[in-house]
């Protein structure tokens, strides 16, 4: 079986914990919020919007800290693991932001069947869909490079190097929320014209790319996590 | 065919493995004997391309085995500390090893595991020293891999689970003939598994030999201390050991059969050279001169 699918079947039982505990927060806190009144901002922006920065970088400082020795020891090479962990990560990528997305949908919908949208609440529109969706994967992608660069610069070197290397390591996912985010009240921000920015955001994730292959191409494999 | 052709490996200024070349014929069972922190564990972590050698290569059948998948995919290395997360369950880590390793025999893992009497609910952290090594034993063995490398996996097991280690390993190597190299300090206890044995000391390559043949380079003789004592005489002493009167004397060299029979006559009992024995003489000059 691909590294890949491997990693998705290891990381499955975590993945859905992590979305139970979301939806059942999600739920309990905006029933919470209504009994107050109508809900001036979206929870689920605030949360899952959050979650979807945080969560990556998590994930991506994790892969390689656990993986990357038991994958080894099981006969796969480094190139192969790598390989693995891009089409990995990119199914993150790709579906966390889409999850967001979705997930203000339905809460705009149900809080707009029961009419417990204020004024101030970010109503979904489907047409805006595609750039809620652009506005929020860039962080995404951003945040899991990161996450991955930073364990790999821990994993080669020295604790104190790998603290070093985290100014650095810090860059894509600093330039993918820095640049291009959207508010908890559901504004799209561009801090630079989106295609700039996005090229920006783009240019520190191939950067860190780069240099996680550096980092681990040839990397002793280390009796520890870390 | 397995070849290292000047592997060094080094950490900073110390040098772990130096200019190590050593030809290994596969599908036999290699003991790799040397003292602590001797470059044992570097260089069959070169072996197992874990890490790349400062200077030189690792060939296998004449291709180079670093980052080869191929070549990674046919080697099972297991070291002492495991490479699993202490919160796997033994179940996941040995599932892990499905998916990935195409030689995986499932049943034969599972077979392990009752034989051992390990629980494969269990987490990593839950077990003992020596049941870890048993998960260790269990992965490099179902593994099948043609390479299988088992650094000290013995430590912690008790009496009873070496032996059913011992047991299996040859049983399985007989059914599955492979290479496997193990790296021990039982020696003595290990010994009759043995093919062939590569003693390290101080990063270098001391001595590789079939196991026969270091046998044969020299004999134990037993019997009443005065009489061995007196036999000795003029012979090189490699060990020596004494209990209530009787003495045995491991002594470098081959004794011609006059010899032998004027010693049998004398009441002394002849036997094969210890391989411990000459461990401890190759390895031990620092332990003679401070004597």
């Amino acid at each position: 079986m691909s590294v890949a699918a491997t990693l998705l079947r290891l990381w499955q039982q975590m993945i859905l914990w992590f979305a139970a505990i979301l939806l059942v927060v999600q739920v309990g806190a905006v029933a919470a919020i209504s009994l107050a009144g109508p809900v001036r901002f979206s929870f689920w922006l605030v949360v899952a919007g959050a979650a979807a920065k945080y969560w990556p970088l998590v994930a991506g400082i994790l892969l390689v800290s656990l993986h990357l020795r038991t994958f080894v020891a099981n006969g796969v090479t480094r190139h192969e693991f790598l390989r693995g962990l891009v089409l990995f990560a990119a199914g993150i990528a790709l579906v966390f932001p889409a999850v967001v997305v979705v997930g203000h949908a339905v809460e705009s919908v149900v809080l707009g069947l029961f009419d417990h949208r204020a004024a101030s609440y970010p109503v979904f529109h489907f047409g805006e869909a595609a750039a809620e969706y652009l506005h929020l994967l860039p962080a995404t992608v951003g945040f899991l490079t990161t996450g991955i660069l930073i364990s790999a610069g821990f994993y080669r070197f020295r604790p104190w190097i790998g603290v070093l290397l985290i100014a650095p390591g810090a860059l894509p996912g600093l330039a993918g929320e820095g640049l291009i985010e959207v508010s908890d009240s559901g504004e799209l921000i561009a801090r630079l014209p989106y295609a700039i920015a996005l090229t920006l955001t783009a240019v520190a994730v191939v950067l860190g790319a780069v240099a996680t292959h550096r980092l681990l191409r040839d990397v002793a494999i280390k009796r520890s996590a870390t | 065919m397995i070849e290292m052709r000047g592997v060094t490996i080094r950490y900073g200024d110390t040098v772990a493995v130096d200019d190590v070349s050593l030809t290994l014929p596969t599908d036999k069972i290699y003991g790799l004997l040397g003292r602590n922190g001797s470059g044992k564990t570097s260089l069959l972590s070169a072996l197992a391309s874990y890490r790349r050698p400062s200077r030189g290569t690792v060939l296998v059948d004449g291709v180079e085995a670093f980052e080869n998948p191929a070549i990674m995919r046919g080697t099972a290395f297991i070291r002492d500390t495991l490479d699993l997360n202490d919160s796997d369950r033994v179940r996941a880590a040995l599932d892990v090893a499905g998916r990935l390793r195409p030689t995986w025999d499932a049943e034969y893992a599972h077979k392990l595991l009752d034989i051992f009497e390990l629980d494969p609910r269990k987490r990593i952290s839950a077990l003992s020293r020596g049941q870890r090594s048993i998960v260790g034993v269990v992965l490099g063995l179902a593994a099948r891999t043609p390479l299988t490398i088992l650094d000290e996996s013995y430590l912690g097991m008790d009496a009873v689970a070496r032996t059913l280690f011992y047991r299996e390993l040859l049983a399985d190597y007989l059914a599955h003939p492979r290479t496997i190299i193990i790296s021990t300090h039982l020696i003595e206890e290990v010994a009759e598994l043995f093919e062939r044995v590569v003693i390290m000391d101080r990063g270098r390559v001391l001595l590789h030999d079939e196991t026969d043949a270091l046998r044969g380079r020299g004999v134990t003789v037993t019997g009443p201390a005065e009489q061995v004592s007196a036999f000795a005489t003029g012979h090189t002493v490699l060990g020596e050991q004494t209990l209530v009167g009787v003495r045995a004397l491991t002594l470098d060299g081959r004794l011609d059969p006059d010899e032998i029979a004027r010693g049998e006559r004398a009441g002394l009992t002849f036997g094969p050279l210890g391989l411990q024995d000459l461990f401890v003489h190759l390895t031990s000059q620092r332990l003679e001169v401070s004597r």
